[in-house]
């Protein structure tokens, strides 16, 4: 928790939010940020610490947009209610990567049902019928017109499942990883689609 | 934490204030993607330190009713030229100007459609081309 001498500070630059003053959301930023992310951090060790600094910061910035949403009045510090929405931010943040892990597992699991036929790993017997799945799996790599979703699908079908090697192929490593695997997530259902629709189309 | 994690820190936070478009960041980062620019060569333009220039991402944005002493209040915090970065937020909002315009012209466009388009008759009436249909019935 802030000492005297900061929760002044934090009051002094809420009181000046309120004003209006366009730099003092800069200058809480600056003061709180560093040890929110430090004191959040051990309340969720064993968390990307980019999800902390995620939650942290949209806590800061989401209240510095709307300090009415800080009522002085009710006696709780005002680097204590940073931290608890901040905290909060983290849990939901969590919450959702969970479900989106739990999503993209299945669709994993369905995908892999769906194309194992086509890797020759899968032991077939028949060498010729391995030779046509190949052809089967360049052939949907032919459909595939944008060189990134071909190097992802490529990937997929070595059987890559980290987020930060599909991001690496598809130049958003410098994103948050939160959005990476959005955007990995957005790029692998695309990928799907077209090649249900390729499959779909053929006679 | 030391001073290359508080950087990192200050980065990742301006980063996040690109999306929050109360912010500066939200503004500085549509200029330099609309003209193709490095956070680098924006920084550059407005002649601020790489470490400011992060620092100014977290600063609200410029009030419409006050615009010129915001602007000159976020200038003089860093040194800045206040006319440099009153014309980026000039220019964003601009630009967003003119994607609002466009938005706006989709549902006038529709109205005109829907003008054109037969009214349904209500049912019981008989109105419209079955009065005047004079094909044989089948």
């Amino acid at each position: 928790m802030a000492e005297t001498g900061d929760a002044q500070q934090l009051l002094v630059l809420h009181k000046r939010l309120l004003e209006g003053d366009r730099v003092a959301s800069e200058e809480l930023a600056g003061l709180v940020l560093e040890r929110l992310v430090s004191d959040l951090g051990r309340k969720f060790p064993h968390t990307d610490s980019h999800v902390i600094c995620d939650g942290v910061t949209d806590a800061v910035l989401d209240y510095c947009a709307r300090p009415v949403s800080f009522d002085s009045s009710r006696g709780v510090p005002l680097d204590r209610f940073l931290a608890k929405a901040a905290w909060r931010n983290i849990a939901n943040l969590l919450r959702s990567e969970r479900r989106r892990k739990a999503r993209e597992d299945k669709s994993v699991e369905y995908f892999e049902q769906k194309v194992v036929e086509l890797q020759p790993s899968a032991g077939n017997p028949l060498q010729n019928e391995a030779l046509a799945q190949q052809d089967q799996v360049a052939e949907l790599m032919q459909t595939l017109e944008n060189p990134v979703d071909k190097k992802v699908f490529e990937l997929r079908m070595l059987g890559e499942r980290r987020t930060e090697e599909f991001a690496r192929v598809m130049g958003i490593s410098h994103l948050p990883l939160v959005e990476q695997r959005s955007e990995v997530k957005r790029a692998k259902d695309r990928i799907e689609k077209l090649l249900k629709r390729h499959k779909a189309s053929r006679p | 934490m030391n001073a290359q994690n508080k950087s990192g820190l200050l980065a990742r936070a301006a980063n996040r204030a690109r999306v929050h478009h109360e912010y500066l960041g939200w503004f500085l980062g549509r200029y330099a993607e609309a003209e193709e620019q490095t956070d680098q060569d924006l920084a550059d333009y407005l002649g601020a330190s790489m470490s400011d220039f992060y620092r100014l991402f977290l600063c609200l944005r410029p009030r419409r009713g006050s615009f010129s002493s915001d602007v000159q209040q976020i200038a003089n915090k860093f040194g800045l030229d206040a006319g440099d970065l009153a014309r980026v937020v000039r220019y964003v909002e601009a630009l967003e100007g003119m994607k609002d315009e466009r938005v706006v012209d989709i549902p006038g466009e529709a109205g005109l459609l829907m003008a054109a388009r037969a009214r349904k008759n209500k049912p019981g009436t008989s109105a419209g081309r079955k009065k005047h249909d004079n094909r044989p019935k089948s």
